[in-house]
């Protein structure tokens, strides 16, 4: 158990430091069309373990999100985008829960619930995500179009980079 | 407390959710500047927008309060302008007004007719805000006529065009004296008697009240001469004036309470007894 435990904080903090420290700097289209940003510390909390309490889930994607933000320098940003789809963890599960229930496991990893079903978990978490976060920061819904357009373009190469490391690392 | 703490631990964490956004919102609204500035922009059109609706809403409900305050308002200007001239009252600097000759009580006509041969008009305020009998009304455009009875809280106003009605009115610009009368059904036009002869009368002379009436202060607009002729045989000119208020359209009246009318009155009356 501790094990575990320690490896969910030990892989939370290095992925918000890779989050803050490098996705965070990395451009693609240029500062002319920036609308591609690499957000992928929503997965720490993809894989959370699967009993963990909503409560605790909520307080750790609060957690998250402010580590996160204190790399933005955009307080309260992050986290509020996190304590979201936190909060919002447990309906997604149901929504997409398996005929038969979900087989007993320690975290939703894709070797246990199949790719399939991981893909359109993290589909969902991660869009969810990215919809609350860019209209948290430009906090007005008169951008409407920006703010999905960023989402989506942002979408695309986050989640590339989420599969990758949740297929290539596969973590547990 | 036991059905407290049962819902707490049902929507504990929807409230730990909304409790941590509502924090996470403020950091964002407290640390970044953009999101501040839209913020507090937006708390301002919406709450302003809100605002003028709601206002457009109880607007037409207010519109009486407001026609109260502007008139209160309007009296207090004329009450002014006409104490102007008398200038030698001590000034009270806590209510500056309290010396005035004239008084102006503002009042709302709730009754008014003209088709009549004897017109009367209502208002509603009467003795408990002051008004007498044999006080002037005078309406937006000029005199509208003069209180015959007050009660508790309305007052009847013999109209202008009532056939006792008489007022004492002048020229303005050549400042001869005259009567002005309703003769006839017209409720724009009465009639001014009484200008002598040799006062060289013209059609657009300015008619105004003389002062000396005791009703109404002086140099109040009352119409405009129409046209005037000279009876045959008379030595006094006939004008009809018209009227500069329409009295068909009245809504707001100032009542006029002037402070020196029993002194005045009394002044006259020795001059009868004589």
């Amino acid at each position: 158990m501790n094990s575990t435990l320690i490896g969910h904080i030990a892989r939370g903090i290095i992925i918000v430091l890779l989050q803050g420290l490098v996705f965070q700097r990395i451009y693609i289209g240029g500062a002319s069309f920036n609308y591609f940003a690499f957000i992928i510390h929503p997965v720490i909390l993809m894989l959370l373990p699967m009993k963990t309490s909503r409560f605790l889930l909520v307080v750790i994607g609060f957690v998250v999100g402010l580590g996160v933000d204190l790399f933005y320098s955009s307080l309260g940003v992050h986290a509020s985008a996190a304590v979201f789809i936190a909060f919002m963890r447990p309906y997604i599960m149901q929504l997409l829960e398996p005929r038969g229930g979900y087989p007993v496991a320690s975290t939703p990893s894709y070797r246990v619930f199949g790719l399939n079903w991981f893909v359109r978990y993290s589909a969902l978490m991660l869009i969810l995500y990215l919809m609350f976060y860019f209209s948290v920061e430009v906090f007005t819904f008169v951008y409407a179009g920006q703010i999905i357009l960023k989402a989506i373009s942002s979408f695309v190469i986050s989640y590339l980079a989420i599969l990758a490391y949740v297929i290539l690392f596969n973590p547990k | 407390m036991q059905n407290l703490l049962e819902y707490l631990s049902r929507n504990g964490v929807f409230l730990v959710f909304v409790g941590l956004e509502i924090l996470c919102f403020n950091l964002v609204i407290n640390n970044n500047q953009s999101q501040n500035e839209i913020y507090h922009e937006a708390t301002i059109a919406v709450s302003a927008g809100l605002q003028k609706r709601m206002s457009s809403l109880t607007n037409y409900w207010e519109l009486g309060t407001v026609n109260d305050s502007l008139r209160t308002e309007n009296a207090k200007l004329r009450q002014d302008l006409m104490n102007r001239g008398a200038s030698n009252t001590p000034i009270n600097r806590a209510n500056p007004r309290a010396f005035d000759r004239f008084q102006v009580i503002p009042a709302s006509v709730i009754q008014n007719s003209i088709g009549l041969r004897n017109n009367y008009i209502t208002l509603d305020k009467g003795k408990k805000s002051g008004i007498k009998p044999g006080m002037g009304v005078i309406g937006l455009d000029g005199p509208i006529g003069i209180v015959v009875a007050a009660t508790g809280g309305y007052t009847k106003v013999m109209s202008l065009l009532h056939s006792n009605s008489a007022i004492s009115a002048s020229l303005r610009s050549k400042g001869h004296i005259g009567s002005l009368k309703w003769r006839n059904a017209d409720p724009r036009i009465m009639e001014l008697e009484a200008i002598p002869k040799h006062a060289q009368l013209s059609v657009g002379d300015t008619v105004v009240t003389s002062g000396y009436s005791r009703i109404f202060p002086s140099d109040v607009m009352i119409g405009i001469v129409d046209t005037f002729w000279l009876p045959r045989g008379s030595n006094f000119y006939r004008a009809r004036v018209r009227l500069g208020s329409d009295m068909g359209n009245l809504h707001s009246a100032y009542v006029i309470s002037d402070i020196s009318k029993p002194e005045l009155d009394s002044l006259a009356n020795i001059d009868i007894n004589e």
